[in-house]
């Protein structure tokens, strides 16, 4: 089936009762995953997602790159790390030098 | 290896140089945690330099029986928190360029996966890690903050938002437009085993 084809199909199975648009199913997405949608609300977010390969290659996309983001974050803190820059170091000690000038 | 009981007895009686060794034992991992909090090396230097000298001030009342890592890196974190705060207040840049695409009938306009790889399959390609980290850190910081806490910290949306001073409604709308940016910007990285 050709993509023009299948994109007047969608047009008109969305309109449908029971059914939502994807910009609809967009505005559900953070409900969806927090597991707040209503029952009804939710069934009919499902049946979107059965029949439409975009949103489902959307969500799928969505969800991999905050999994990918809290892992690769993870990761980095795993892994060795440099020493502190010297700059660092000697700032820190003037900055706390000056404070406790300024506190007495 | 330096005695954490033995550098704290140093530290509370004065010891400047258990004041360095302190900054350069937790140093490295305070920075990092800044850094991925913050996603700007100036902005988290900034703040391993705050977190140290509020510690330097408040060593005495640095309970014994406590872990001086938890509680520097909890003065860190307070610190970080702050900055946040602030630059939640202000205003957004929204990226509109990075959010999904809809017809003028409402139909998603978006590319098909043939298979979308794996996390496990996306990090093991080479220097994919920095460039998720790079990608995270594009981010807007007003957007990028609620997803840091949100996403990768696992705080729930009330707790971020109270975190960051915002509106759970205000907090809602950047998170999902935080991931929907970061979506887009990951797909590059994710391959090219793309139907169109
Ligand atoms: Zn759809």
């Amino acid at each position: 089936m050709t993509r023009s084809r299948t994109s007047q199909i969608r047009r008109w199975l969305y309109k449908m009762p029971m059914m939502m648009s994807c910009e609809e199913f967009e505005g559900f997405i953070l409900q969806y995953l927090d597991g707040e949608l209503p029952t009804v609300k939710r069934v009919v977010f499902d049946m979107h997602m059965k029949v439409c390969r975009e949103c489902r290659d959307y969500l799928a996309a969505y969800r991999r790159s905050i999994e990918t983001a809290k892992v690769a974050t993870e990761r980095q803190a795993q892994q060795e790390l440099p020493q502190v820059p010297e700059d660092l170091v000697t700032a820190i000690l003037a900055a706390q030098k000056a404070d406790e000038k300024k506190d007495l | 290896m330096t005695d954490p009981k033995s550098l704290v007895d140093r530290l509370v009686s004065g010891d400047q140089h258990a004041f360095e060794e302190l900054i350069r034992l937790y140093g490295p991992r305070l920075l990092l945690k800044a850094e991925q909090m913050l996603g700007c090396p100036d902005e988290a230097k900034d703040c391993v330099q705050e977190c140290y000298i509020q510690v330097h001030k408040n060593i005495a009342n640095f309970r014994q029986e406590a872990d001086i890592f938890s509680w520097v890196y909890r003065i860190l974190v307070n610190s970080c928190l702050k900055k946040m705060r602030k630059r939640a207040a202000a205003t957004m840049e929204s990226l509109d360029e990075l959010q999904p695409t809809f017809d003028q009938d409402g139909c998603r306009i978006e590319p098909l996966w043939q298979t979308l790889p794996s996390t496990e399959e996306i990090l093991e390609q080479k220097g994919a890690q920095q460039q998720v980290i790079a990608a995270i850190q594009s981010l807007p910081p007003g957007m990028r903050d609620v997803l840091y806490l949100r996403d990768i910290e696992g705080h729930n949306t009330a707790e971020v938002a109270e975190m960051l001073s915002l509106s759970l409604s205000a907090t809602k709308v950047r998170l999902h437009r935080a991931r929907a940016a970061l979506k887009k910007i990951l797909e590059p990285v994710f391959d090219e085993r793309r139907v169109s």
